[in-house]
Order: C-alpha cells, then sequence, then structure tokens
C-alpha cells in the first residue's frame, strides 16, 4: 500500500536510457549496473522506492531552465519570459525497473539578485543540472561558477553532473556543430553528461530527463547496497519491523544473486 | 682526156668541199658516180676486163671515203649535246627552285607556327588570368556569404535577445507597477539593465514610490520574507502534490471496489498520513522525527512490497492494516509530542487525530 498513485505509464522505465555523446557521458554501459537489477527483481532496493531524489537546476538567467521543467513535467511552453523568483520545484514520479522512484526538480532563478536564496536550496542535490544557451558562449563559460556555487552545499563525489544545452532549436546545424565542440571540452572537464534538448520543440527533453532518472535511481540504488554493506536491506528490515512484518518476511523472495 | 676533165673537175669541187663538212658525203658520191663513169670508159674502151681488177679496189676506197666523210654523224652528236646541255641546265634550274622552295618552306611554316604559338600562349595567360579571376571572386562570394550567414545568426541572435530584453522589461514594468518585490537585500541592488530603459516611467513611478534605495523597505518585501514566503509556497505545493496522490490512491481503491472496512480504512488513513509526513519532510528538505526514522523505514519497505502486485490482494490488505495498526500506535504516542511543534505538522493534519478507533461504521467514502 502505497499513498502514492500509480506511476503514468509514459513514466515508466524498463531499461536503461542511453547518453546522447559518447564522448561526454556519466557512463556508456548499456544496461543498469546488474545489481541494480538484481537488486530491483528481488525487492531489495530498500528505502529507495520511496525515496525522492533532489535534482536542482541551475544556469544564467532566461537560458530556459523553468521551460526544460516544464516541458517535461506539463508539456508546455510559454514564449514570454517570466523570471523566476527565488525557486520553483516540481515533483514527477517514475517507475525504474518496477520500483517507484521520484524526482524533485528544483527550478532555481538565474537572476543574480535571487542567487542568495536560490542558493540555500542547493543542499543535498543528487544531481545537478547545468543549463547554458546554445546560442550564447557566454552562458556556457558561466557554468563552472555555477557548478561551483553548487558544489559548495553538495558532495562532489557522490552527486551527478549533467551540462544541458538548451534552445537548439535557434541554432543553425554549423552552428550547433561549433558550440558542442566547446560544450563537450567544458563537460568533460566537470565530468558531467552532456545534452543538447530544444524545450520549444521539445527535441531531447524526455530522453535527457529519463537519462537523469535512470543514473539517479541508479546511484541511490548503488548507495543503498553499498550502506548495507554485509547486511542485507531486507533482513535488517526484517527483523527492525517487528512481528506485524511476519507476513512478509514468510512471502518475500530470497534473495538468491549478487551479494 | 681524163687529167682535163679530172683537172676542171676538182677546181669546182674543191669550194664545195671548203664550203662544209656537210656537203663532204655528197662530194664522195659525186667522185663515186665520176669514177664510176671513168671506169665504164675503160671497159668500153678496153674490154671489161681491163678495169675488172680495179673496179672493186676503187669501190673499197670509196667505201672507206664514205664512211670517212658520213660515218662520224657530227650532226647527230652535237644535237644530242646540246640536248644534254639544255637538259642540265633544266635540271639545274628546277633544282635550284626546289632547293629555294625548300629553303622558303620551312621558314614560313616556322613563323606560322610561330605565331601560333604566340596566340596560344596569349590565349593561355588568358584564361590563366581569368581562372585566377574566377577563383578569387568565388572566394570573395565565399567570405561574403559566410559574413552573411553571420550576420543573419547575429541578428537573429540580437532579435532573440531584444525579445527577451522586452519581455523583462516588460515585467519589470508589470512588476514595478504592481509594487511587487523589489527585493532590497543589501548588495543586491545591482538592479539588472532591464531598469534601465524603464527610466522613462520611472519620474511616474518615483513620486508615489521613493523606496528605490534598498535601505528603505516599507513597500518591498526583505530577504527574509521573500524566504518565508517561497517556503510557504513550496509547503502549500508540496501538501497539493500530496493531497493529489492521496486523492488518486484513494480513487484508485475505490474504483478496484473492495469494500473496505471502516477500520481499515481507518488504519490507512493514518498510515497514509505518516507517509505522507515522511514524503513532505523529504520534499521540503526538513528533518524528520529522527528516532523512529528506522521503523518507519521498515513501514515503507512493507508497504513498497506490497505494492508489487498491481491489484493488491485482501491479504495485502490485512497486512498492511496489521502493519499500520502497530505504527498507528505508536504514533498517537508520538503525536502528541510532535503535534506540539508549530508548522507544517499542525496545518498538515486536518484531518482530525484520532486514532484507529473510529467508528466501524464509517463510510468509506461519501460516493460509493
Amino acid at each position: 500500500m502505497n499513498i502514492l498513485a500509480p506511476v503514468r505509464r509514459d513514466r515508466v522505465l524498463a531499461e536503461l536510457p542511453q547518453c546522447l555523446r559518447k564522448e561526454a557521458a556519466l557512463h556508456v554501459r548499456k544496461d543498469f549496473h546488474p545489481r541494480v537489477t538484481c537488486a530491483c527483481q528481488e525487492h531489495r532496493t530498500g528505502t529507495v522506492g520511496f525515496k525522492i531524489s533532489k535534482v536542482i537546476v541551475v544556469g544564467d538567467l532566461s537560458v530556459g531552465k523553468t521551460c526544460l521543467i516544464n516541458r517535461f513535467c506539463k508539456d508546455t511552453f510559454d514564449k514570454n519570459y517570466k523570471a523566476t523568483i527565488g525557486v520553483d520545484f516540481e515533483m514527477e514520479r517514475f517507475e525504474v525497473l518496477g520500483v517507484p522512484f521520484s524526482l524533485q526538480l528544483w527550478d532555481t532563478a538565474g537572476q543574480e539578485r535571487f542567487k542568495c536564496i536560490a542558493s540555500t536550496y542547493y543542499r543535498g542535490a543528487q544531481a545537478i543540472i547545468i543549463v547554458f544557451n546554445l546560442n550564447d558562449v557566454a552562458s556556457l563559460e558561466h557554468t563552472k561558477q555555477w557548478l561551483a556555487d553548487a558544489l559548495k552545499e553538495n558532495d562532489p563525489s557522490s552527486v551527478l553532473l549533467f551540462l544541458v544545452g538548451s534552445k537548439k532549436d535557434l541554432s543553425t546545424s554549423a552552428q550547433y556543430t561549433l558550440m558542442e565542440k566547446d560544450a563537450l571540452k567544458v563537460a568533460q572537464e566537470i565530468k558531467a553528461e552532456y545534452w543538447a534538448v530544444s524545450s520549444l520543440t521539445g527535441e531531447n527533453v524526455r530522453e535527457f530527463f529519463f537519462r537523469v532518472a535512470a543514473l539517479t535511481f541508479e546511484a541511490n540504488v548503488l548507495a543503498e547496497l553499498e550502506k548495507s554493506g554485509a547486511r542485507r536491506i531486507g533482513d535488517i528490515v526484517r527483523i527492525n519491523s517487528d512481528d506485524s512484518n511476519l507476513y512478509l518476511t514468510a512471502s518475500k523472495k530470497k534473495p538468491t544473486c549478487c551479494p | 682526156m681524163e687529167p682535163r676533165s679530172a683537172a676542171p673537175g676538182p677546181p669546182s669541187w674543191i669550194p664545195q668541199i671548203a664550203s662544209g663538212s656537210a656537203t663532204a658525203a655528197e662530194l664522195v658520191y659525186h667522185l663515186a658516180g665520176a669514177l664510176g663513169t671513168e671506169l665504164q670508159e675503160l671497159g668500153r674502151r678496153f674490154g671489161p676486163e681491163a678495169a675488172a681488177g680495179l673496179v672493186p679496189l676503187v669501190v673499197r676506197a670509196l667505201e672507206f671515203l664514205e664512211k670517212a666523210a658520213v660515218g662520224p654523224a657530227p650532226d647527230s652528236l652535237q644535237v644530242s649535246a646540246q640536248q644534254a646541255e639544255l637538259e642540265l641546265r633544266r635540271l639545274r634550274q628546277e633544282n635550284e627552285h626546289l632547293r629555294r622552295q625548300l629553303c622558303s618552306g620551312p621558314q614560313e611554316e616556322h613563323a606560322l607556327l610561330q605565331q601560333l604559338k604566340e596566340v596560344t600562349d596569349k590565349q593561355r595567360d588568358e584564361l590563366r588570368a581569368y581562372n585566377r579571376d574566377l577563383l578569387q571572386r568565388s572566394q570573395e562570394m565565399e567570405a561574403l556569404q559566410e559574413q552573411l550567414q553571420r550576420l543573419l545568426l547575429v541578428n537573429a541572435e540580437l532579435r532573440h535577445k531584444l525579445a527577451a530584453v522586452q519581455a523583462q522589461l516588460r515585467a519589470a514594468q508589470d512588476r514595478e507597477r504592481e509594487r511587487e518585490l523589489p527585493l532590497q537585500g543589501p548588495g543586491q541592488q545591482e538592479q539588472r539593465p532591464e531598469l534601465d530603459p524603464v527610466t522613462p516611467e520611472d519620474p511616474m513611478h518615483t513620486s508615489p514610490q521613493p523606496d528605490h534605495p534598498p535601505e528603505a523597505g516599507q513597500c518591498g518585501f526583505s530577504r527574509e520574507e521573500v524566504e518565508q514566503i517561497l517556503q510557504e509556497r513550496n509547503e502549500l505545493k508540496t501538501n497539493v502534490f500530496l493531497l493529489k496522490e492521496e486523492l488518486a490512491y484513494f480513487q484508485r481503491e475505490l474504483l478496484t471496489d473492495h469494500r473496505v472496512p471502516g477500520l481499515l480504512l481507518e488504519a490507512m488513513k493514518v498510515a497514509v498520513r505518516k507517509q505522507r509526513k515522511k514524503i513532505k519532510a523529504k520534499m521540503l528538505g526538513t528533518p524528520e522525527e529522527a528516532e523512529n526514522s528506522d521503523d518507519e523505514d521498515g513501514s515503507w519497505l512493507q508497504l513498497s512490497s506490497n505494492k508489487g502486485d498491481d491489484p493488491p490482494p485482501s491479504e495485502s490488505r490485512i497486512q498492511s492494516f496489521f502493519g499500520s495498526w502497530y505504527h498507528s500506535e505508536a504514533e498517537a504516542s508520538e503525536a502528541k509530542t510532535s503535534n506540539t511543534t508549530p508548522g507544517e505538522l499542525g496545518e498538515e493534519e486536518e484531518a482530525p487525530q484520532q486514532p484507529h478507533l473510529e467508528p466501524v461504521g464509517t463510510p468509506p467514502a461519501p460516493n460509493s
């Protein structure tokens, strides 16, 4: 029983979405980590199913952070610029490998004057999406500063980075190629996964967020498995959650593979 | 008589002989005629035998003479020599002509060739020049096209920026007009360029709203206030999200048309409330009650594994019932303490805090 209603059918991930460019990807494996797949099959994902992964979206003003989120979460696009005040967030629920998983997408203000407010929401992010405008080199140059600010509040070793070029529809293919070269370089430097999207046309938006969801989920489960270490998540839960769970232990499948 | 006849004879012949070699043969024939006549006379006078021995000798002598006079044929020799000479001259002339021709022919051809070469050279140079010209022009054209492309891009970009700036301006004006949120935090008044174009309107604004200097915060919101507003908005949004999900959940439960016993429903409600509290704390990043987080995680897991099969079988309902019963007891005690804290808990729990003792008869839902 879960108060969360079933996940929308178009938010179900049965396999790992692939990266956009192999040169700048967090990893290029074809499938989820075998341990993750195994854990999901055996319902040994611990609390991940109810974990809400915090994702923050940062970047220069008017690069299209809000539009990107709105395109994915609401499938809308507003041509008019409306500055985000401080922060905003959207919830997006997925089902990855049969396990419910939620992303909380924090949309931050790009305007300088809101930065001190927005930055208080950086803490505890599991993924950082740095957005820049594919038609504005300066916005790409500023991504490193955005990253530095966001990493002040987070653990650089565990957070997943995504570098996203927006407004792809506005750049010609020649211009895009040039920009992509620079962006790939930056992405490799900061060890981020590179994506290029258009919120206007919707190009790559869904693919991108699915990738974010999948990789965050994978990292979460792996961390969970690691944390439990020698003790098995299933076991520890059984011990802790008293006699009322005896029914469960009986019905639960025994883990058969993957330590 | 012979000498006489002979005597007058020779003087008449001599001039004839001297007159030319051409007549020498005729002289021999005259001589032969005269000798013949003389010999015939001798034969008649003295018998034919008298001159018989003489005739063949004379004939032979005359024949020699004839041969001497006629035989060498000086005429024909001369003619042939002349002819040869003519031929030689003709040949020589022809030779010379030919030689001249031979000599003059190649020269002409050479000149022609020279001329031809010059023409072709000139044409080749011209062609090369044209080629170079063409290449240069095409390069120029390419450069121009590139520039055009660049300009178009710049144009598009500028248009886009202009649109963005205009939109910003409009938004800023709106904001200004509605006197919303001119943030006044220290060091935050680096008001964007968007404010500059507003200057024409500034005079109007400055009179009723002289609070542009950041220290005066009569009309705008302070940073703390904005943060509070945001926090409140986040909480409300979280509540909306949770309530929507909860609604969807109960709707689904009702649609699966299992009649939910009231007691069970109440237990579910309690469990739901617990879940909601936890999700909410996660969403808002606020710390949750630490003491029994493990315990709660357990309930989460338990609930999650139940959820695996889509239409939850009755068994799972019973399980959840027991599970939440247990938890609701814990919560009941914990609620007493936690409920005193203001903020999220207070406003979250609109539902009565009654535990599972809610009467069994409560209808599962008003519309079922």
